[in-house]
Formats: structure tokens, C-alpha cells, sequence
């Protein structure tokens, strides 16, 4: 006697909220079925409407925490389309931002995983040093999110000397706390409790099916969109590929907080040889028409690998724009995640591949026997999840051995 | 031996192959083909499926296949351009050769109305339910807004 479990869906952050069934006997998760789509908001129609210029600020609002990330992916691709070389100081700039999102972006889903499984001191730690990432590209850009810092053909904004010395203080910052973290989670037995084992994804199926970003390296997969096929000023600058063969939530952890002190080497490298003068930007005017021309773009975005198709036909307007976020490719693998897991390990695994969090707001249990809905929302099953594990971490412990 | 190579050893001159000049390989081939070509680049070691990519230029609906391949530090992509017909989309489902279609399938399905044959389970992914059929709103012909459905009484509430 299998029970379902549905979870979802609101999720109003990303391009794709999610919808999780859950098939539960007893305690055991046997299957979950994803189901997306929730807040669709026909970006790519909207896309294929509004000049190349527009969507420039059309699509950085597909995501909130990784807008940079968008904005720089469509810029880069369709300077493909327009056959254009953006200036290197452009360059240094845009990869600049693309790695303090990736740091903001770390500190904001480590505090979100360790909120899941209840320890809210690391939460709120982590949210303070996120203020300080804040704070500078608030200073760089003029915005917390959103920084509209791309155009087609470079940079819209120069950066300030005394903010790049600001930013090495950051980066130094950012880098000390990191290592504080990967300390205190390697050492502290509530978290590992509720991590270590959890959310087993094999490297063979995190392979086959093709999940990108720190989820996938955190199976051994040795994959980096910046490493295998750089882009921007990547194939200069000087990193490891953080990886791990931990295959579980803790893995997903470690990838991340480890990302975290290579994203804050790379800054430091770009502040110290980012050129001291020139362009930064070619002059490509709104009413540039580009060539008949198709193009891929890739960045590695915080989650993982984000893509973007684009084609012209030598209009103002493109004729498709093709958006694939990382969260996309990595909903298949929840499936394989969760399964003979128990229901209180379903706030850290679906946590684990970062999506966002108010997908988990309403919880439905369904009994198929009895036809007797109940209606958990996020915060009742994350009580359920904290209370049952007070309970039960002896026995889970013993079981884990 | 180049992927170039390999496919025309196999199929002969009935795909073309282009390089452009930022290094990603396109290769057109007709959709018959399509199941035999993946599956010679799966082999080939090409197992990271990047998306699959529909649009509507207006007479036919194209669909890209990105295919990568991983081998230490570097990367190979190519990118399979097949087409369907338009009123009768019909193309074949490469879920065995790459489980990760799963999504991007219905999503092309959802959006383009392409029907993919032999998927378990198509059905829309991104659209709500109560869309009519017939409802495919990345098609070039689509006006945005026709697709408003009036709510019943008392589902607003």
C-alpha cells in the first residue's frame, strides 16, 4: 500500500516552480513524479516580440538570484549573432559579476539548507555575510539584483578603483567564513546527521541523466561549464574544478561551500589583472540590425549550466530565444534522489539541487485507500521533519552504518 | 577518427555537416534519421544531452538536438538539426538513448505540439491543464492573448 504525497507548487522565483508526488510506504519514499510549470510566464514568446536591446532586460528578470548569469549568457550569445568582440576590460567586468553572484548565490542556499534541517544558527550567519556581496554589487551596479550591467558588445558600467580594493577585502571575507563553515559542517554531528547518506546520487546517474552544476560534482561528475569549455575570460584564469565523491547531500554541500573559496581566488585574480584602461564596450546601437545567424551560449551559472539558443533573421527582433535553466536538468535526478528515503529527508534533498524554496510550500497528503486529503504546508512538514529526526536519530544512525 | 568522419563512414551523404567559426558542429539530417544519428553519438561518447530546442521558422518545425561530449578539461558540441512537418508534427522520442529528454520532450511538445513517438506519458509540461488542444503558443501563427481561457464561475474565488 503505497500513500501519495503531492508537494508544490507554487515556486515564483525561477523560470520553472515545481510540483513533487511523493509515493510513500510508511516512512519510505518508493517513487516521486515531478510536475513544473506553475508560474509560466511565456518569456520566450515575450522574447521573440521585443528588440534584441529589450530583451536584454526582458530576461534578466527570469531569475532573481542568478540574473547576471542570464543577462551575461544572452549578451555573449548574441554577440555571437551580431559577430561582435566585446573589449577584454568588458570582459573582466562581466566575469567579475557572474562569480560574486555565484558567492551570494552559495551563501544564500547554504543558509536555505541549513534552515531545512533546523539549524538556524548557520542561517542566520551565513545571511549576515551575505550582506557584505550585497552590498558591493550594490556599490558596483547600483542594484542588489537585477544589475543590468550587460549590453550587446561589453559593459554599461566602468568599475570604480577604491570598489576593487573594497572588493578584495570582500573576497578575503568571504574566503575566511567559507573555511569557518566547511570546518563547523565537517565537525558537527547534527549536521551530518541529517546529511550524510542523504540523497544518494550514484556518478553512473548523474551521467545518464545529464544533471549539470555543483549537484552533478558533488557525484565525482568532473564537469564545469567555466573548465570544459571556457568562455569569457575563463580559459586564462587560473582554478581547480571543485568536485566530490561524497554522492550525497553533505557532497552537495562541501561542492558548494569549496566553490565559494575558488570563487573568491578568481575575483582577487581579476581585480589584480583586469586592464587598467579602455573600452568597455563596442558600439552597437539599438537599431543595429545583426546578420542571418544562429548561436549557442553557455555559462555556469551558480546551479549549473545554463543555456541559451539563439537565431536571428536579420531583424531588430530575434526570431528564438531558447532558454534551458539548470534547475530544468536537474529535476529528473530528485526522482532518483529521494527514493528509500524517509518523508523527513525531503526538505535537504530537494533543497540539495538548489531550486527554490517556496516550491515546498503546500504539502497534500493523500491516503488512496481512504480518499482523506490533509494539507501540510512547508513550515508543518518541516516541524514534522525536525520532530521525527529528535525521535528517531539513533535509530537512523545505527541504520546509516 | 573526427565525428565527421564517423557519421559519413555510417549514413553516407545524406547528413551535412558544417563547423562554424566558434567551433560547434551542425549537422542536418532528415528526422527518419534522427534515432540512428543520436545513437552513433551516444557511442561516440556524446552522453550530455544540453536541451532540445524546437522552433517554428513558419513552414516547418525544426528541432535541435545539443549534444555534448566531456574528456578532460575540453568539450565537444554538436548540434543535430532535424525538421517535421507542420500540421502533422509528428518525431520520434530519444528517451532510451537520453532519460534527461524526459522533460525537454514535453516541454517542446507543450509549447510546439510536437508529438514524440514512443514517450511514456506526454503531456503538457509548462501550460496549465485546462488549455484547450491545439493550444501551442511558440508557434509562429499563435497571437498572444488568444489564449486567455475565461474562468468558470466560481473558480476565481
Amino acid at each position: 500500500m503505497s500513500v501519495r504525497i503531492p508537494i508544490g507548487p507554487i515556486h515564483p522565483m525561477l523560470k520553472e516552480p515545481i510540483n513533487l508526488t511523493f509515493y510513500v510506504e510508511g516512512e519510505t519514499i518508493v517513487d516521486a513524479e515531478p510536475n513544473i510549470g506553475f508560474v509560466h510566464r511565456g518569456i520566450e514568446k515575450l522574447a521573440e516580440n521585443k528588440t534584441w536591446f529589450q530583451n536584454l532586460y526582458l530576461l534578466e528578470k527570469v531569475c532573481g538570484i542568478c540574473s547576471s548569469s542570464h543577462q551575461g549568457c544572452y549578451a555573449q550569445g548574441a554577440e555571437k549573432v551580431f559577430e561582435v568582440e566585446p573589449p577584454e576590460k568588458a570582459l573582466f567586468i562581466r566575469t567579475l559579476m557572474w562569480e560574486l553572484e555565484r558567492l551570494h548565490s552559495h551563501l544564500l542556499w547554504l543558509g536555505v539548507i541549513m534552515h531545512e534541517i533546523g539549524f538556524d544558527t548557520l542561517f542566520m550567519y551565513t545571511w549576515r555575510d551575505r550582506e557584505a556581496v550585497m552590498d558591493l554589487v550594490e556599490m558596483i551596479s547600483g542594484r542588489r539584483v537585477g544589475y543590468s550591467i550587460n549590453t550587446i558588445g561589453g559593459v554599461r558600467r566602468d568599475i570604480d578603483y577604491n570598489i576593487l580594493v573594497k572588493t578584495i577585502d570582500v573576497a578575503n571575507f568571504i574566503a575566511s567564513r567559507a573555511e569557518y563553515y566547511e570546518r563547523i559542517v565537517l565537525s558537527e554531528r547534527t549536521i551530518l546527521d541529517r546529511t550524510e547518506g542523504v540523497g544518494y546520487l550514484s556518478k553512473a546517474d548523474a551521467i545518464r541523466l545529464n544533471t549539470v552544476g555543483p549537484t552533478a560534482r558533488a557525484s565525482g561528475v568532473k564537469r564545469d561549464v567555466r573548465y570544459n569549455m571556457p568562455y569569457a575570460i575563463y580559459d586564462e584564469t587560473p582554478f581547480d574544478i571543485v568536485f566530490d565523491d561524497g554522492c550525497d547531500v553533505l557532497a552537495r554541500i562541501i561542492v558548494r561551500i569549496r566553490e565559494m573559496i575558488i570563487s573568491a581566488e578568481i575575483i582577487k585574480w581579476i581585480v589584480f589583472n583586469m586592464p587598467k584602461t579602455g573600452e568597455i564596450k563596442q558600439k552597437v546601437t539599438p537599431f543595429t540590425k545583426p546578420p542571418e545567424n544562429e548561436a549557442i551560449s553557455r555559462v555556469e551559472a551558480p546551479r549549473g549550466e545554463l543555456f541559451y539558443y539563439l537565431k536571428s533573421k536579420g531583424d531588430l527582433k530575434p526570431e528564438r530565444v531558447k532558454i534551458r535553466t539548470p534547475t530544468l536538468a536537474n529535476i529528473v535526478s530528485i526522482i532518483h534522489m529521494v527514493k528509500g528515503h524517509y518523508i523527513a529527508d525531503i526538505p535537504p534533498i530537494v533543497a540539495g539541487i538548489d531550486p527554490c524554496m517556496s516550491c515546498m510550500d503546500r504539502v497534500v497528503i493523500v491516503d488512496v485507500n481512504k480518499e482523506k486529503k490533509t494539507v501540510w504546508s512547508h513550515e508543518e512538514l518541516w516541524r514534522y521533519s525536525i520532530k521525527w529526526y529528535k525521535k528517531n536519530y539513533l535509530m537512523v544512525r545505527e541504520e546509516r552504518r | 577518427m573526427g565525428i565527421k568522419e564517423l557519421l559519413e563512414e555510417k549514413f553516407g551523404d545524406k547528413v551535412s555537416f558544417t563547423v562554424d567559426k566558434h567551433n560547434e558542429a551542425w549537422i542536418n539530417i532528415p528526422l527518419d534519421l534522427l534515432r540512428d544519428v543520436l545513437k552513433a553519438l551516444r557511442e561516440a561518447g556524446f552522453d550530455h544531452l544540453s536541451t532540445i530546442t524546437g522552433y517554428d521558422d513558419g513552414e516547418k518545425i525544426n528541432l535541435i538536438y545539443h549534444v555534448v561530449k566531456f574528456y578532460d578539461g575540453k568539450s565537444e558540441t554538436v548540434n543535430v538539426i532535424t525538421s517535421t512537418d507542420r500540421n502533422n508534427s509528428v518525431a520520434p522520442s530519444i528517451l532510451e538513448i537520453y532519460p534527461s529528454a524526459l522533460v525537454y520532450e514535453r516541454e517542446v511538445y507543450d509549447l510546439l505540439g510536437v508529438k514524440f513517438d514512443g514517450h511514456v506519458g506526454l503531456k503538457r509540461l509548462l501550460l496549465p491543464e485546462n488549455v484547450p488542444e491545439g493550444y501551442h503558443p511558440l508557434r509562429k501563427d499563435f497571437k498572444s492573448g488568444s489564449y486567455l481561457v475565461s474562468p468558470k464561475e466560481g473558480e476565481n474565488e
